[in-house]
């Protein structure tokens, strides 16, 4: 009783201790570290947990600043912008840095799409604090928890990207060896020089077609970025079999030209079909492969003049 | 771009020009000769026909 008695005493305190909680809250809510294995590094978390904290404190406190029109308390706000851009340099250049050593590489277009939402995710978070953070002031401590359990829940729609299998169909089919000419499907793919490769194709080759469900999403998967990413998650999730040096065991992505399909072919250290059909249809769109352009061949645009 | 790195053949006079050019013995010469090259150089071989491989860069 006497903790409720002091929130509702000091409600500039409990606004910024209430807010700053799910403002963390949410930051910690957003941190998983699933299949990708990122940030999986103790050290790294601890620097997202503790940026969190920051941009929850930040988006807690401005409610009251204003509140007392304290209006410079604002540009604060802008001094976090600055330093969650800098979130997003530190994400890029640490991965850039590993990507080097690599099997399978992440490419820069999945690298890029991952910093951007390691940046968003802090913007999340002080937009959660601020709400819960306003809505303690304007009324009571209690309705600041239900306005930041919802936005947590909002913040949590915001964060689910879309999927693989939400633009292309993913199907299983044989890995055809024609001589040294490689085929997934009726998809040309590669000619492969040695007999042991050839054989080793064989054995652990798993080739999966894609195929576009719309114009837009041929386009998508035909961009060279999403197709590296798909080939770096799949074989996050069920290994490589191949060493350095072993450059004919590469697992690759080729387009048929005529169909737009787009041919895959993975080298699992674990073979299992199941799991690998999985990880290709929850591969996450890349935001800068994703193009619309039938939206932008629209009529109505067309005619309109730039700008 | 990439790039032919090496040439093994089986049949000296069916290739020519500068760069390594290496002669098997037989198609089984052939194989290893590619496998060792293609180790050592990080870099795949492909086979024209089964006579004459190359061994192409595509760092």
């Amino acid at each position: 009783m006497m903790l409720l008695d002091w929130f509702h005493s000091h409600k500039d305190m409990s606004g910024v201790i209430i807010g700053s909680m799910f403002g963390m809250g949410a930051r910690i809510f957003m941190l998983r570290s699933d299949y990708r294995q990122y940030p999986a590094y103790p050290h790294g978390k601890i620097i997202h947990l503790a940026l969190g904290l920051i941009a929850g404190a930040l988006g807690a406190v401005a409610v009251p600043a204003l509140f007392n029109k304290d209006y410079t308390a604002i540009t604060f706000l802008a001094l976090a912008a600055q330093q969650f851009r800098e979130v997003r340099n530190m994400e890029r250049n640490t991965l850039t840095a590993i990507d080097h050593m690599e099997l399978v590489p992440r490419g820069a277009v999945y690298i890029e799409g991952i910093s951007v939402v390691f940046e968003g995710r802090n913007y999340l978070a002080i937009f959660t604090a601020f709400l819960s953070s306003l809505f303690v002031l304007l009324v009571a401590w209690w309705c600041g928890l239900i306005v930041g359990v919802l936005a947590l829940i909002v913040a949590h729609v915001f964060m689910k990207g879309k999927k693989i299998s939400h633009i292309a169909d993913v199907e299983m089919v044989d890995v055809r060896l024609d001589g040294p000419d490689l085929y997934v499907g009726d998809v040309y793919m590669m000619n492969v020089g040695l007999e042991e490769n050839r054989e080793i194709i064989r054995e652990q080759g798993i080739g999966f077609i894609l195929t576009p469900k719309s114009d837009d999403a041929k386009v998508t998967i035909a961009n060279l970025g999403q197709r590296q990413a798909i080939l770096h998650d799949v074989s996050t999730r069920l290994g490589v079999y191949r060493d350095d040096g072993d450059p004919a065991l590469m697992p690759i992505g080729k387009l048929g030209l005529r169909t737009g399909k787009l041919g895959l072919l993975v080298l699992p250290r674990e073979k299992d079909i199941d799991k690998a059909y999985q990880a290709v249809s929850n591969v996450p769109l890349l935001e800068a492969a994703v193009r619309m352009p039938t939206e932008a061949n629209r009529k109505s645009t067309e005619a309109k003049p730039i700008g | 771009m990439a790039k032919i790195v090496g040439i093994i053949t089986t049949d000296r006079n069916r290739v020519g020009g500068v760069g390594p050019i290496f002669v098997a013995r037989d198609r089984d010469h052939l194989q290893k000769i590619s496998h060792l090259l293609e180790k050592v150089l990080d870099c795949a071989a492909h086979t024209v026909d089964e006579d004459l491989f190359i061994i192409v860069d595509r760092h």
